[in-house]
């Protein structure tokens, strides 16, 4: 059998079929030894075009004179805007995506709220947002991606109200899988932890209810 | 006899058509000069790709694009992932920035319009084009981006590293076992524990320095708003004492 496969394979190799394939993988590597030296030498044209980027004075300092036209043309040309200058546009992607939460559109709410997250790190609107979308993955029942953003917010939000409030969601998360010893230790922790009444006396409740059943 | 032969032949052709694919697996330029001579560029297209000279360990994606610029001293990523597993010498190059780490594992990402360093267990520095130099922490990782309007360097906030994201590369060129990776992300996350709180003061660091810079550009301008009005001041004493007083 083994000859056999051997022999097919041998008088295979020699027919035209094999050699036109041969042809194209030639040509192939040809294309992709050609594309590897164009990324090469785009490469080296971006590192030239960046130390020529820095060399250029500043925006700030270009006077603006018709004599400088040409020389801010040029800078332009090869520089990006500084993103200090960008706006703060969060609040109103923000409350968009409050908007589409109210009426239940929780996908499209998620969507505006992790633009938020992405696009304005040092947003005053973070941590709402990172709440806003735990909870409307909580509605939609996709427990996992609430419980990532849950454990976001522990980590990175440890004594916001916000966070008491989502941990309760934590806690009814791990009720719904019967998991009622962990579901009352997450309750008892923001009943300890947190210092907002309000909280404190809705985790109180869910405690006790979990007692009753 | 004519059996062995055609055997003896086809083994032969067989062993032909292995070497030809062989040498055509990685493209570099100039020819075959990988450890032979630098500069060399090189792609590469294996899944697992190692390099192994003195004290210098590095891995690499498939696709990743790399310049050696300057033996065991200079590297360059052009695009693709770099897994710098031990370099304690060794400058790692790209478009806007430059990386120099102490011995211990950092990564380099040459994304679309962005290049993002991060520092796993090294000391690492980056240096950007503008000359700017900025520390990466361990369990740290930066962006950085093109030379910007006010002739920097774009680059984001030094963050710590989501290790879920970071498992998934890691996993790809890991070179040990299944159970070996699992008890090394173990190690990993332990280590990294506290992350949250050092990200927290280093923002805080961050910020006073702001506020710092801002309270010394605020007294400087109040100087200068002084100054002037001394200098009005005597402007118009001059200017009274010559019409009026003459």
């Amino acid at each position: 059998m083994g000859l056999l496969w051997g022999y097919n394979e041998f008088t295979e190799y020699f027919n035209q079929g094999k050699e036109y394939q041969v042809q194209v993988h030639q040509l192939e590597s040809r294309i992709e030894k050609e594309e590897f030296k164009n990324t090469l030498l785009q490469n080296q044209l971006i590192d030239f075009q960046q130390s020529v980027a820095v060399a250029l004075p500043a925006d700030a300092e270009i006077k603006n004179e018709i004599a400088n036209y040409e020389l801010k043309n040029f800078a332009d040309g090869v520089r990006v805007p500084a993103s200090t200058a960008q706006l703060d546009l969060s609040g109103m992607i923000f409350e968009k995506g409050k908007k589409l939460f109210k009426e239940q559109k929780y996908d499209k709410s998620i969507k505006e709220f992790r633009k938020v997250l992405d696009d304005y790190p040092l947003s005053r609107y973070k941590v709402e947002s990172h709440f806003f979308m735990a909870e409307a993955y909580f509605l939609q029942k996709d427990y996992k991606n609430s419980l990532d953003l849950i454990d976001q917010m522990v980590q990175q939000y440890p004594d916001n109200d916000l966070t008491g409030f989502i941990m309760l969601r934590m806690g009814q998360i791990s009720e719904l899988n019967n998991r009622l010893e962990e579901a009352a230790e997450v309750y008892k922790t923001v009943q300890v932890h947190f210092k907002n009444d309000q909280l404190r006396d809705q985790a109180h409740k869910l405690v006790e209810g979990l007692q009753v059943e | 006899m004519k059996k062995v032969l055609h055997l003896v032949l086809f083994l032969l052709a067989f062993q032909m058509e292995v070497r030809v694919r062989a040498s055509e697996g990685a493209i570099s330029y100039p020819e075959n000069c990988l450890g032979r001579v630098s500069p060399c560029s090189f792609k590469i297209s294996t899944d697992k790709w190692s390099f192994d000279a003195g004290n210098v360990h590095l891995r690499a994606t498939a696709n990743t694009i790399l310049i050696e610029s300057e033996k065991a001293k200079e590297w360059k990523l052009v695009e693709g992932t770099l897994w710098v597993e031990n370099a304690p010498s060794l400058k790692v190059k790209t478009v806007s920035a430059e990386a120099e780490g102490s011995s211990g594992q950092y990564w380099v990402f040459a994304q679309k319009d962005r290049i993002v360093f991060r520092n796993i267990s090294a000391k690492l520095v980056v240096t950007l084009k503008d000359h700017s130099k900025l520390d990466v922490p361990r369990g740290f990782e930066i962006w950085v981006g093109p030379v910007n309007s006010e002739a920097q360097v774009e680059h984001g906030m030094v963050e710590p590293v989501d290790l879920k994201s970071h498992l998934k590369a890691w996993y790809e060129l890991y070179p040990g076992t299944k159970s070996q990776f699992v008890s090394e992300v173990q190690d990993l996350k332990d280590q990294w524990a506290d992350l949250t709180e050092q990200s927290g003061d280093i923002y805080k660091k961050v910020v006073e320095r702001k506020l710092a810079a801002l309270h010394e550009e605020k007294h400087k301008q109040l100087e200068i708003k002084k100054k002037k009005e001394e200098e009005r001041q005597r402007m118009r004493e001059e200017f009274h004492r010559r019409v009026f007083e003459n």
